[in-house]
């Protein structure tokens, strides 16, 4: 079981989205996958045809002192998939009052005794989730998602690295000179913190959405889909040689 | 031909096997492997990259920043 926390460097990086075309090529390749949304927003189940006012989820669970996989989604055979969950919209509301006080991520240390384990678990991590001793040390591989811009840039300079982070370049143009003077300047600056593969900017991905279907599944000839598969394959290719 | 692992080449090509280039040549031949050499057209590319973007040119001499390794796990992912 390989554990991969998924983390925009700031809000509206395609997190999510990238999360569930992970989560699909990997599936794709023959791989199980569990999938946790760790964000309040809950909204990894709608790229899975979960409907919106279904209120399953390990936050909804802990809330009724369920054990946090008591609600699970399986999406398909192989692919499973956890929402955060709540009663509703007031839910949510309260959440963000009580950001002082956020929900105990603990027990992810119990992911590693799940069975039948899963080959992978991918984690959506809230962006203004500080890194902790809850949940960093579980896992095996911490994507940074950054969108190809200069706010990102001006971010990623100030970023604190932690020595499983690595950089998920997203969005990336290559039509646009300051999209690929960005990636020379990360490739030089940021070198092996850089993970190699970077996903294209493409539309499909917020249309993939409001089909409620992975990118990889509603247009899997599109751009994001064939980087989304390529990334996939680099995640196994290092899994095989760590393992 | 060589044996040498490279994701990017596997994953292009489904094979572990990839012509020498210059660069994996000398790395082998050289104790350990390890060397230190400098990538000229990236070095252009960037200074053409900073000299058109203000903001680039401002940051790119701040150091990227590592947490301590007395807070981090000793694991390399």
């Amino acid at each position: 079981m390989k554990i991969v926390g998924f983390q925009g460097i700031r809000g509206g990086t395609g997190t999510t989205s990238m999360v569930s075309m992970v989560a699909d090529a990997l599936y794709t390749n023959g791989q199980s996958v569990l999938m946790i949304d760790l964000s309040p927003s809950d909204m990894l189940k709608l790229h899975f045809n979960v409907p919106y006012l279904d209120q399953a989820g390990w936050a909804y669970a802990s809330a009724l002192v369920e054990p946090w996989h008591a609600h699970a989604y399986e999406i398909a055979q192989g692919l499973t998939l956890i929402p955060y969950g709540r009663k509703g919209v007031e839910d949510h509301y309260r959440e963000l009052a009580r950001s002082h006080d956020p929900v105990s991520l603990s027990w992810l240390s119990q992911l590693r005794q799940v069975t039948p384990a899963p080959d992978w678990v991918l984690l959506d991590l809230p962006h203004t989730l500080p890194v902790s001793d809850d949940w960093y040390p579980v896992l095996d591989l911490h994507l940074l998602v950054t969108s190809v811009d200069v706010a990102c840039h001006t971010l990623l300079t100030q970023y604190l690295f932690q020595n499983k982070t690595r950089i998920l370049a997203n969005m990336q143009d290559p039509s646009r000179l300051l999209s690929n003077d960005l990636i020379v300047e990360w490739e030089m600056r940021f070198q092996d913190l850089l993970t190699p593969m970077m996903i294209q900017r493409d539309e499909s991905v917020h249309e993939a959405l409001a089909l409620k279907t992975p990118v990889t599944k509603a247009f899997p000839g599109s751009k994001a889909s064939l980087d989304a598969h390529s990334l996939a394959s680099w995640l196994q290719i290092r899994n095989r040689r760590s393992s | 031909m060589i044996k040498h692992p490279d994701p990017l080449f596997e994953l292009h090509t489904g094979s572990t096997v990839r012509p020498a280039d210059d660069l994996v040549s000398l790395k082998q031949h050289l104790p350990g492997g390890k060397f230190r050499y400098v990538d000229i057209a990236s070095q252009q590319s960037r200074t053409q990259a900073l000299s058109r973007w203000p903001l680039l040119a401002e940051l790119a001499n701040i150091p990227v920043q590592m947490a301590p390794k007395s807070v981090q796990e000793s694991d390399k992912p």
